[in-house]
């Protein structure tokens, strides 16, 4: 083995091992939050929000704005808050939300809420679109958060 | 002794049957036309088969090789496309397979183990990519990431095939042209490709040294390179045929767009994520690696990082330069869809774990022999292998499985057929209008209708004067006005209702992406009978359903052809308000899911105020699924949570029979 060679496998081995550290200090980190749980990258299950009447509408209608395209885009907890938008954790894995100036926030029963009002943990139902050109962002037309966070 | 005739040729035979194992299990569970499992795949099968100008960045080779795919006479042009996904995949299964045998080959050739273990453990890592969740996932829908992995694979193959010639002093040029012009045009499949180069530099350094400043190599290797990324003249060439809106903005036809629709595409994406958030990215980055190889997978490709480093340290530089840089990108990198872009890195990984297999055995190997149980080991060790395998298919098997996703054809077989004459079909524009423009751009099918996002992607009210307007997307939600479903706001009238005419499934990709529920509406000044006094079914149900009682329904037929329509009408009474998510099923197949009353109730009440007593009454047409089997299935009628649970309660209203 020449000096060269030699002097590759350390530099090598010192790659290995910072590789393993960084590794390990970031499950470390998770593992803090989370304990040995996939809870803090993926949703169980999607949160059922207690079927409430909501504010009586005419003739016994529903009430509010007609949910845009019907079902949810994504359901999942927030895991992360970000300057553009969430993250949220869903039964497929974690999934960045942006949300834009236009964007509505509201409680299970449809009345409007802050958007600081979000919190890393509340699980909510995001109704969004998403971005032309081949684009992979959804942006947030209304975020629903579910009653008590959950 | 191993011969290097019967080395090759027994290495070529065993390529070659990876190829077929995996182009068979692509093939049965291959997407059989357009599908919305990828945001752009629909865009990608059409911009190939009229060779124009896909999305940034742009996608040249992809669009050529795509084109010579659609020329073959099997299935429809997006089936074509789907199955060059396949063809290619396999083809870098089997290219792997080659690489592994490189990276693992005996430094003793007398040592007979030593090859097996090597032949084992290469063909045993490359089956365990091929039949990984994400790589698999790619290989039967029309998209860049699998002739990406077989652009990669061939590169880095010729990397180290033009590294051993510098080993053993030879001065070729044709290899560095070779490896270089195969780089070049690996841009044309995905341009994060450009980041491996800082590596590919290190190794031919290491391996090259002095030697390097040759002009000779630097010749071949800069003249491949430009030659292969001369591809992208492709981009001003075509910039003209561009119609997505935001594409336009940043349209190649100069310097600065050039640049920005290539490698400044997408800027928001990239090292999204403050410094605080890296061990985050990191962790997700592991759990994505782990659902590909599992926990073990992971421990041999950390095994095979140490060997591969004690046995050929330049080798080990290129791919774990190469793995560094794609992994750091890539966890900072903020896009809906992340685990796709992680496939080179899986790939890049399997080589580690090929190494450290190989290692494994061998020291087994030896091992057993001293305890006289060679063979006894063999045994256990092949099939345990093979399970391990067979377990990778079986559990990947259904979430890659897309051979049933017919809902687009399905659902615009029937648009095209009710649409009438000279009548004008709005929807989603830019990428994801392709669900729609393929059937005119490829088929030209129905040219009388009006598809007025086609010639610009700016339509104007005057191209719709006077005929009748249809449209699968709804004009009067909040996403109407921005996104892709963005239509100029007096396109039609502000006042107009979408009445529902036909209703599809949502295709396999639609559990992530909704937006693309396929429902054709008739966009019309009156508004729909929605809420009436005088209900008379021709059935009454009167079943409660929650907060919603199914009064009856009408049902025009029985009998069903798969790929046929069942005309039903409900009629529903709303015991207690709220959100109102309505599901028909036959048997367990779910056929389709709306808001009760398509999301017409609230204006309608609003506006019309109806007495509280009314009932509701939806009238539309279901497309039945053209991959429904044939027998008598009951068709089920229920509610689901809106928040995207699963039907809470139903009931069954007849038996139809499928034909």
């Amino acid at each position: 083995m020449n000096q060269n060679h030699r002097v590759l496998i350390w530099v090598g081995a010192g790659v290995i091992v910072l590789m393993l550290v960084t590794a390990a200090f970031a499950l470390g980190v998770y593992v803090g939050e989370h304990g040995w749980t996939r809870e803090g990258l993926t949703l169980g299950g999607p949160g059922e929000p207690d079927r409430q009447p909501g504010p009586p509408g005419g003739a016994g209608m529903p009430p509010g704005q007609p949910l845009p395209g019907g079902q949810p885009t994504l359901v999942g907890r927030i895991r992360l808050r970000l300057d553009e938008g969430l993250e949220l954790a869903t039964p497929q894995g974690p999934r960045p939300v942006s949300l834009t100036s236009t964007t509505r926030f509201e409680d299970a029963q449809g009345n409007p809420i802050e958007p600081d009002a979000l919190r890393r943990g509340d699980i909510v139902a995001i109704f969004g679109h998403f971005e032309e050109g081949g684009q992979r962002t959804l942006v947030a037309d209304l975020v629903v958060r579910f009653p008590d966070g959950r | 002794m191993e011969q290097p005739w019967r080395r090759r040729r027994l290495d070529i035979g065993i390529a070659l049957a990876l190829f077929i194992a995996a182009l068979a299990v692509y093939n049965a569970t291959l997407t059989p036309s357009l599908s919305y499992e990828s945001p752009d795949g629909n865009e990608l099968i059409t911009v190939a088969y009229t060779l124009g100008l896909a999305h940034s960045t742009g996608y040249p080779l992809y669009t050529w090789l795509g084109k010579l795919f659609t020329l073959l006479p099997i299935g429809d042009v997006a089936h074509r496309v789907n199955l060059m996904s396949a063809v290619l995949g396999a083809g870098s299964v089997a290219v792997l397979y080659l690489l592994l045998r490189h990276l693992t080959r005996p430094d003793r050739p007398g040592e007979a183990w030593a090859t097996r273990a090597s032949l084992l453990a290469s063909a045993f890592t490359a089956l365990l990519v091929a039949f990984s969740r994400t790589f698999w996932s790619q290989t039967t829908i029309a998209e860049v990431y699998a002739p990406n992995a077989l652009m990669m694979t061939l590169t880095l193959g010729l990397l180290l095939r033009w590294g051993r010639k510098l080993e053993q002093g030879g001065r070729s040029f044709l290899a560095p042209f070779c490896f270089a012009l195969v780089f070049g045009l690996s841009l044309g499949t995905h341009m994060s490709n450009l980041g491996f180069a800082p590596a590919f530099a290190l190794f031919v350094l290491l391996v090259g040294g002095r030697r390097l400043l040759s002009g000779r190599w630097l010749l071949g290797a800069g003249s491949g390179f430009l030659l292969g990324a001369a591809q992208f003249l492709w981009l001003p060439y075509k910039a003209s045929t561009l119609t997505d809106r935001m594409m336009l903005r940043s349209a190649p036809n100069t310097l600065e767009g050039f640049y920005r629709y290539t490698l400044g595409a997408f800027p928001q994406f990239k090292f999204a994520f403050p410094l605080a958030a890296i061990p985050d990215r990191i962790v997700i980055y592991l759990d994505l690696l782990a659902q590909q190889y599992s926990l073990w997978g992971i421990g041999l490709g950390i095994l095979g990082m140490w060997v591969l480093l004690f046995r050929r340290p330049r080798r080990f530089f290129l791919l774990v330069g190469m793995y560094l840089v794609h992994v750091w990108f890539f966890i900072q990198y903020r896009v809906f869809d992340l685990d796709v872009f992680f496939i080179p890195a899986h790939l890049l990984y399997a080589l580690f774990i090929g190494v450290g297999t190989a290692w494994g055995l061998l020291r087994l190997g030896r091992w057993a022999a001293r305890g006289g149980w060679r063979w006894a080991s063999i045994g256990v060790l092949v099939t345990g292998m093979g399970l391990a395998v067979v377990h990778q298919v079986r559990a990947n098997w259904a979430a890659n499985d897309h051979s049933e996703d017919t809902a687009i054809n399905d659902f615009y077989a029937h648009v095209w057929e009710v649409l009438p004459e000279e009548s004008v079909l709005l929807g989603r524009s830019g990428v994801f209008g392709y669900d729609m423009f393929y059937w005119r751009l490829v088929y030209n099918v129905r040219p009388d209708v009006v598809l007025p996002h086609l010639p610009t992607p700016e339509p104007r009210p005057q191209a719709l004067a006077g005929r009748p307007i249809y449209t699968t997307m709804r004009l009067d939600m909040p996403q109407a006005g921005r996104g892709p479903w963005a239509l100029p706001r007096d396109l039609v009238p502000p006042d107009a209702w979408h009445i529902p005419i036909l209703v599809g499934g949502g295709g396999a990709g639609s559990r992530e992406r909704p937006g693309q529920g396929l429902v054709l509406y008739q966009v019309s000044r009156t508004p729909p009978d929605l809420v009436v006094t005088d209900a008379e079914p021709s059935t009454r149900v009167d079943a409660s359903l929650g907060g919603l009682t199914l009064v009856g329904y009408d049902l025009a037929e029985s009998t069903v052809e798969p790929g046929g329509l069942l005309h039903l009408t409900l009629y529903w009474r709303v015991e207690e308000p709220g959100r109102y998510l309505i599901v028909t099923a036959l048997g367990d197949r779910t056929l389709e899911t709306h808001e009760l009353g398509f999301g017409n109730l609230q204006r309608y009440v609003r506006e019309r105020r109806p007495p509280r007593e009314g009932v509701v009454v939806e009238s539309y047409a279901i497309v039945i699924p053209s991959t429904l089997e044939r027998g008598t299935i009951p068709l089920q009628v229920g509610l689901a949570s809106p928040w995207g649970a699963v039907s809470q309660t139903g009931v069954v209203l007849e038996e139809i029979a499928v034909r």
